[in-house]
């Protein structure tokens, strides 16, 4: 506790120095453009982007953990539901920041209320991901009032895990609905988004919860057998994930061109694999670093695979666009792109750590 | 109902670029964006290669993936099928360039034209800087700016969103042909209404077989191209086996 106490004034000046970047970042882009990005209009969309995606379905995973108790009646996973709940806000905070910072102009966002198109994946993701906040939100002050079983309550666990379950499905589809795309493959790329935000998820609180009680000694021992269970669950949700993922290689490399399946595709199955043989053994379930290093695999390689997504689908130049460029582009991150990510990670972790400080999130119903 | 479609002759192309330049100076694109591009491709193996030249541009779909996805309706349908953009609605979330399987969107990365923008004297004591030239020709922020763009449009779009051909709305609703068209010294790019059976844009479809551009992805497309040009011949022959 002391160390933790010591800690926590260096923590909190390296976390609001983040966030003081990330306003820095946000005046530059807003006033200069994003040609401080390494995009171009081949690479449309890159590294805040693949933050986006990764924070999103992030907490899509700890709203759907979270809504277990309320709406499935697995009680073992209440003494997590309220630090799951405010997880999940804070990581779509993380989420918003990312998508904010990379859209050329909010000014005019006004006009996805005013003129919303019932027809666009995008406009849907906004609506469903705006409805979550709100709905998580509203939950975590009802568990914080001590509201755990009310019918408002219950009501509200529901629509916010649909709203969970579809806003992924819709950020799979932005990709999905691209014809235009050959790498990102219709419908199945929704449901691997789905996929990917329980496994993200999972591992998020796993992680989570390991390290507060590696850095603090907090987060209450009462947690340990639902996070047991999740460990269980963790393991089936990287298996699940690592059939999909070849799955999306092989569809790549047999149904639309070969030479899309790189080397870096398969590359990243490693970081599902390792976790997941890990995971496989009852003896590494039960160990504090086994179950601090693989969820923290996961995540990267989870993160990576959306990368990879993102910009294998955008490498080749269409049409006219080729002229002048190489047939494939490569791509790095600017550093204006960086710091989007540094805003967006250290607003989320400031949230942690005060609601962890404040918050009471082991609260749990008598 | 008009429904706006051109037909592009290969025969008659020569590949100038004249297109390019009068879409840049009757839209005031910036460095970098272009409403009418091209394609160019060498195929075939040495000895024995060609090169096709296949100018390019907004192919104001019918069934148009940059507008059903743009998430404010700012890309849309307008009169005569034309693909509109409103740069107020915009929100530069670029969904429409990654949705759209011809690759002609174009997104304003930096404030447009940002060489007429600068200060400094181009020859210190000698001549005016950009800046001041814009100023006493009286353009709008480059001193070629032509205002008639402004009449459907903004004369130049703002940093932040994205732009792309409009068929030359403003110039078709004063009854003028758009300024590729018109630049054309070949005649290669004939304009045409498509639900008028005798228009000259039916006439060339009737006559010769067209393709159309990624035409197995069913955004029905509306640039229609006809012939090849290859004045070329070879001796007659079957071939052989060896
Ligand atoms: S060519 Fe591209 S921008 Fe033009 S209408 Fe078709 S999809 Fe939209
Ligand atoms: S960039 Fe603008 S026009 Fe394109 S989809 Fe987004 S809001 Fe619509």
């Amino acid at each position: 506790m002391n160390s933790a106490k010591k800690l926590f004034v260096p923590w909190m000046a390296v976390l609001l120095a983040g966030v003081g970047i990330g306003l820095f970042t946000a005046i530059v882009l807003l006033m200069k453009g994003h040609y401080l990005f390494n995009a171009n209009d081949v690479l449309i969309w890159t590294l805040p982007l693949g933050g986006y995606v990764f924070f999103a379905l992030t907490s899509t995973g700890l709203a759907l953990v979270a809504s277990l108790p309320s709406v499935f009646g697995l009680t073992q996973f209440e003494v997590l539901a309220k630090r799951l709940v405010f997880l999940a806000i804070s990581t779509l905070v993380a989420a918003f920041i990312c998508i904010g910072l990379e859209l050329g102009s909010l000014t005019h966002m006004i006009y996805i209320m005013l003129s919303p198109n019932l027809s666009s994946p995008i406009w849907y993701m906004g609506a469903l991901y705006s409805l979550e906040l709100l709905f998580l939100v509203i939950k975590l002050w009802q568990m914080h009032m001590g509201d755990w079983h009310s019918i408002a309550s219950r009501w509200l666990g529901s629509a916010s895990m649909l709203c969970g379950v579809f806003a992924a499905l819709m950020l799979g589809s932005v990709f999905g609905l691209t014809e235009a795309r050959p790498t990102y493959f219709g419908p199945f790329i929704a449901i691997f988004s789905l996929i990917i935000a329980m496994l993200s998820g999972i591992a998020a609180i796993i992680l989570y919860m390991n390290v507060c009680r590696w850095v603090s000694g907090a987060c209450s021992k009462q947690a340990d057998a639902a996070v047991n269970s999740l460990t269980r669950m963790f393991g089936f949700m990287l298996g699940l994930s690592l059939i999909f993922y070849v799955l999306k290689l092989a569809l790549a490399s047999a149904y639309t061109r070969p030479e899309f399946a790189t080397a870096i595709n398969f590359n990243l199955v490693l970081f599902l694999l390792i976790p997941y043989a890990m995971m496989l053994s009852k003896r590494l379930r039960q160990m504090a670093w086994a179950k601090t290093v693989a969820p923290a695999i996961t995540l990267v390689g989870i993160f990576a695979v959306h990368m990879q997504i993102l910009i294998g689908g955008q490498i080749r130049p269409v049409g006219p666009k080729a002229e002048g460029l190489p047939q494939v582009l490569s791509y790095f991150p600017s550093i204006w792109e960086i710091l989007v990510i540094v805003a967006a990670v250290s607003t989320m972790l400031l949230l942690y750590t005060l609601g962890e400080r404040w918050l009471k999130l082991d609260a749990a119903p008598e | 109902m008009t429904k706006w479609a051109m037909v592009i002759d290969h025969q008659k192309c020569v590949g100038c670029g004249a297109c390019i330049i009068s879409c840049k100076n009757e839209n005031n694109t910036p460095d970098g964006i272009y409403w009418s591009y091209k394609i160019t491709e060498t195929a075939g193996t040495f000895p024995n290669v060609r090169y096709h030249y296949t100018p390019t541009l907004c192919n104001h779909c019918d069934n148009a993936p940059c507008v059903r996805g743009c998430p404010t309706r700012a890309m849309h349908k307008a009169e005569g099928g034309i693909t509109m953009h409103d740069p107020d609605k915009c929100i530069g979330c670029k969904y429409c360039m990654f949705n759209c399987p011809f690759g002609v969107i174009y997104f304003n990365w930096r404030k447009p034209h940002p060489e007429w923008h600068k200060k400094e004297a181009l020859i210190e004591g000698c001549t005016t800087s950009p800046e001041e030239m814009v100023d006493i020709v009286g353009g709008k922020t480059i001193p070629y700016y032509n205002p008639e763009r402004e009449r459907t449009l903004d004369g130049i779009r703002p940093k932040g969103v994205v732009e792309k051909c409009t068929f030359c709305d403003h110039r078709i609703k004063k009854g003028l042909l758009p300024a590729c068209v018109e630049a054309c010294p070949a005649d290669a790019r004939i304009f045409g209404d498509l639900d008028n059976p005798s228009s000259v844009v039916n006439q060339l479809l009737g006559k010769y077989r067209a393709y159309r551009l990624n035409e197995h992805l069913g955004t029905q497309p509306k640039i229609y191209y006809i012939r090849s040009f290859n004045p070329g011949t070879y001796l007659q022959t079957k071939g052989e086996v060896s």
